[in-house]
């Protein structure tokens, strides 16, 4: 049993084989990695949930936390199944997307490496090797963003997502420094650590800015949407197993540690809250479809925030579980349609994909309604009840921001799935359609039928979770929850009636806090007034050493006396 | 009072005259001549504080080799590398930084040097001390340091040496 | 065998304070040098009198305290003082070779 917590070492034969085979099939021998990983997480669900621990001495001397520390109980094991599970199809899917694509092999191999790094860190034990596969993540993701090195644009979006990254790295790292030692465990984490007081709400405060900094939150949201400059099966893995539900999963690890921070777990909900009430509206007023997919990652995963904001954070991984699955989903059904209208991303130039590719119509449709939360019918409803039902008996504001935000979520939704799939506007090019093979659409029914039916899976997912809350009935169907999903379903309807009286045109007014840009500039500024002093004037530079050195001798001696 | 105290006065003076000359002389020749009177000067007053073989290290690779060296590339450049006219703000400003820095020293030499601290720090008799003794210290406690000095020794001659075959490479073309 | 100067006598404190009088002027000629000249010929020329003025100090620290480790340390300055002195020529040379021109400050177009 000792071998599943290395489960993140399955992805490297396939690895192995995908760098230096000489298959004519390039990365189909990496499809075993994910594989694998999703099955050491079953295995675990169906045995007698006792936790595994992998323990080595003495691994970094310096630290004093030194063990490597591995660690499978049933949050990981989720994890695991989610990560291998939506891989899994990610990698079907990519053999067929990036069929054509010279650098094809680098692809398979950077995916594996990203898969990697993610199951590392879940199964990590302690904060240090927590931040191995965090970093590795942020890695990986950089790699993957700027993919198509020949394409402008993409090596500024993977060095947004490395800048956030370098945030959440430094916060999680000052985080590690400031836990007492011997107390890095992540048992201890979850069981709370003892704290002098004072340090608690620092530490959460950290650990906060770390997650949001992965996931996408608050002011570090900029770099998701720019993260779509990466080739779709990427966008997919990120923004359903991978990079953004790093920040969730740290949040729910350590939320016993939270909840010792009374007043950060209400910051936290205030900026799910608000994340989710401003992408959603952001998303609404993007042109491209994938970036409106994006906007819509950021507003999802504010519910999962507010849901850890609101003591739930089994609502928060329940959420992340359906919505790796729907949000995976609606990523894969966009690829396929750009794939097919070769590359074109504008939303007016995709229109009246309905008659062309009817599967993906299909598809996409199953997606967005679990997105929207369709009661009874599709897992969205399930989750996103849950985290409302939390907040609603915790603290009414946020939530009642999050209700509103369920009917943005249908109005941008619908906006997205009738300006692809509604009628056609009549301005769009008459491409012939490439269409997609049937690996590619065979690849979107496994997390179709996800979508639909993981609803289903709360009741045995809260037994799985021993510190899940005993108290919180998981209603198949509930008042509330109806309401909710009504609520969601006439947001999709109405975006149905904008699209038709706009003539698929729909889109907000331009919206969206950018404060990069004005960072960026800042910055510059600057840097180019201490560009100045550096004029190339040798003398200058000799008279002001001079100086600096007149100065030290004077405070040093000053000093003695 | 020492007899030849008048003599380490007069050293100094000579060492500071040719230091200026060093400095102010209009042509790099007569600065090099200068700094080869200054190192001379310099190894009198190491043999005065009995530091015998400091003096002849100083003799054989200040005199004999930097300076020679300096001659050397001076005489290799056109009009021996002479600079057109000052400007007076660069004069003020060497001023004030000399200034400063004298100042520093002199403020450092009060309170380190010659100030309460120093009194208390016992003086040993002074004594001669032996080429023996310098290469037991050498490759006893300074071993170290001694060996890294190879390192930036190392670094000059690749560097001189790379230099100048770019330079070839750059005249040939 | 030279007699040794006493500068360990109460009257020798003149001395010692002479020679360090001494080194501090040297080391602001120096530095005046350094900031007057633009001809890197100069330039090195004063930064070996700066070499010079901390070698002093540490000939009389060895010579005041008998303390022979002072001496190596000069010794140690020496060759540091000849090696930068190859280099700094090599630079110096490549410069005029380069620009037919003794001006440290014209190469100035890596400025910001």
């Amino acid at each position: 049993m000792n071998l599943l917590a290395w489960a993140f070492l399955f992805p490297l034969p396939g690895l192995l084989l995908t760098a230096f085979g000489r298959s004519r099939h390039a990365g189909v021998a990496s499809l075993l990695g994910p594989i694998a990983i999703a099955i050491a997480g079953l295995i675990f669900m169906l045995s007698d949930h006792t936790p595994i621990l992998v323990q080595i001495d003495g691994w970094l001397p310096v630290l004093p936390d030194s063990a490597f520390l591995l660690r499978l109980d049933g949050l990981a094991a989720v994890m695991l199944v989610v990560v291998g599970g939506v891989s899994a199809c990610v990698y079907v899917y990519s053999l067929s997307y990036m069929a054509g694509d010279r650098g094809r092999r680098r692809f398979f191999c950077l995916l594996d490496f990203f898969v990697t790094v993610m199951t590392l860190l879940v199964l990590a034990g302690n904060l240090v090797v927590l931040l191995a596969g965090w970093a590795g993540v942020g890695l990986a993701s950089f790699l993957l963003i700027s993919f198509w090195r020949e394409k402008s644009h993409t090596l500024g979006a993977g060095l947004q997502a490395i800048a956030a990254n370098a945030i959440g790295d430094a916060a999680l790292l000052l985080a590690i420094v400031m836990l007492p030692k011997g107390s890095s465990d992540l048992t201890l984490l979850q069981n709370g650590v003892p704290l002098v007081s004072g340090g608690a709400s620092t530490l959460a405060t950290l650990i906060v800015i770390a997650a949001s900094a992965k996931s996408a939150q608050g002011i570090l949201y900029f770099w998701l949407p720019s993260a779509m400059a990466g080739p779709t099966p990427v966008s997919a893995l990120i923004h359903a197993a991978t990079m953004v539900a790093a920040g969730v999963y740290l949040l729910v690890r350590t939320s016993p540690m939270l909840a010792l921070a009374p007043e950060v777990l209400h910051a936290l909900a205030w900026l799910g809250a608000i994340t989710a009430l401003l992408s959603g509206l952001a998303s609404l007023s993007q042109q491209n479809y994938k970036r409106g997919l994006a906007y819509s990652t950021c507003s999802q995963l504010g519910y999962m925030f507010a849901a850890i904001g609101f003591g739930a954070p089994f609502a928060a991984l329940f959420h992340l579980v359906t919505h790796a699955a729907f949000k995976a989903l609606l990523f894969l059904c966009a690829g396929a349609v750009i794939h097919a209208a070769h590359g074109e991303e504008e939303l007016p130039k995709l229109a009246g994909m309905r008659k062309q590719l009817p599967q993906i119509c299909v598809l996409a449709l199953i997606g967005s309604l679990a997105l929207c939360g369709l009661p009874v019918l599709t897992a969205g409803a399930f989750s996103k009840d849950l985290i409302i039902e939390a907040g609603l008996s915790s603290s009414t504001l946020p939530a009642s921001l999050l209700v509103l935000s369920v009917f943005l979520t249908g109005l941008y939704t619908g906006r997205l799935y009738f300006g692809v799939f509604g009628a056609t506007t009549g301005d769009e090019p008459q491409h012939d359609l490439h269409a997609p093979d049937q690996l590619m659409v065979r690849s979107m029914w496994p997390l179709a039928a996800g979508a639909i039916l993981l609803g289903w899976a709360g009741m045995p997912l809260a037994r799985l979770l021993q510190n899940a809350p005993k108290d919180l009935a998981i209603h198949a169907v509930s008042m509330n929850g109806l309401l909710i999903g009504a609520l969601g379903m006439t947001g999709f309807g109405a975006a149905f009636i904008w699209q038709r009286a706009t003539k698929g045109r729909a889109r907000l007014a331009s919206f969206g806090i950018d404060w990069v840009p004005g960072a960026a500039a800042a910055s510059r500024h600057l840097a180019l007034a201490f560009a100045a002093l550096h004029n190339g004037r040798l003398g200058l530079y000799l008279f002001t050493a001079v100086l600096g050195v007149a100065l030290i001798l004077l405070m040093a001696f000053g000093r003695m006396g | 009072m020492d007899a030849r105290f008048p003599y380490l006065v007069f050293a100094c003076v000579i060492l500071l005259l040719t230091a200026l000359g060093v400095v102010l002389a209009k042509k790099p020749v007569y600065s090099a001549v200068s700094l080869l009177a200054n190192s001379l000067t310099l190894a009198v007053i190491y043999l005065m504080l009995s530091a015998e073989f400091v003096a002849i290290s100083q003799l054989i690779i200040y005199s004999g080799a930097i300076v020679v060296l300096f001659l050397f590339v001076v005489l290799l450049l056109p009009q021996g590398g002479s600079e057109s006219g000052h400007n007076r703000g660069r004069a003020v400003a060497a001023v004030i930084g000399a200034g400063t820095m004298f100042t520093a020293l002199t403020y450092a030499l009060l309170r380190g040097a010659v100030g309460p601290s120093s009194a208390a720090a016992p003086i040993v008799a002074a004594k001669a001390s032996t080429v023996l003794d310098i290469g037991r210290s050498l490759f006893g406690p300074l071993l170290i340091p001694f060996e890294l000095t190879t390192l930036p020794m190392l670094i000059a001659i690749i560097g001189a040496v790379t230099l100048w075959r770019r330079q070839e490479k750059v005249s040939r073309e | 065998m030279i007699e040794p100067f006493k500068v360990a006598t109460a009257a020798g404190t003149s001395a010692e304070t002479l020679v360090l009088l001494t080194s501090a002027i040297l080391f602001s000629i120096g530095t005046l040098g350094l900031l007057l000249r633009r001809n890197p010929m100069a330039i090195l020329m004063s930064v070996e009198l700066l070499l010079n003025s901390a070698n002093l100090v540490l000939v009389l620290a060895a010579h005041k305290h008998g303390y022979v480790d002072a001496q190596s340390a000069a010794l140690i300055v020496l060759v540091l003082g000849a090696a930068e002195a190859v280099i700094g020529l090599a630079l110096a040379l490549a410069l005029f070779r380069n620009r037919a021109s003794t001006d440290i400050d014209e190469p100035n177009e890596v400025q910001g």
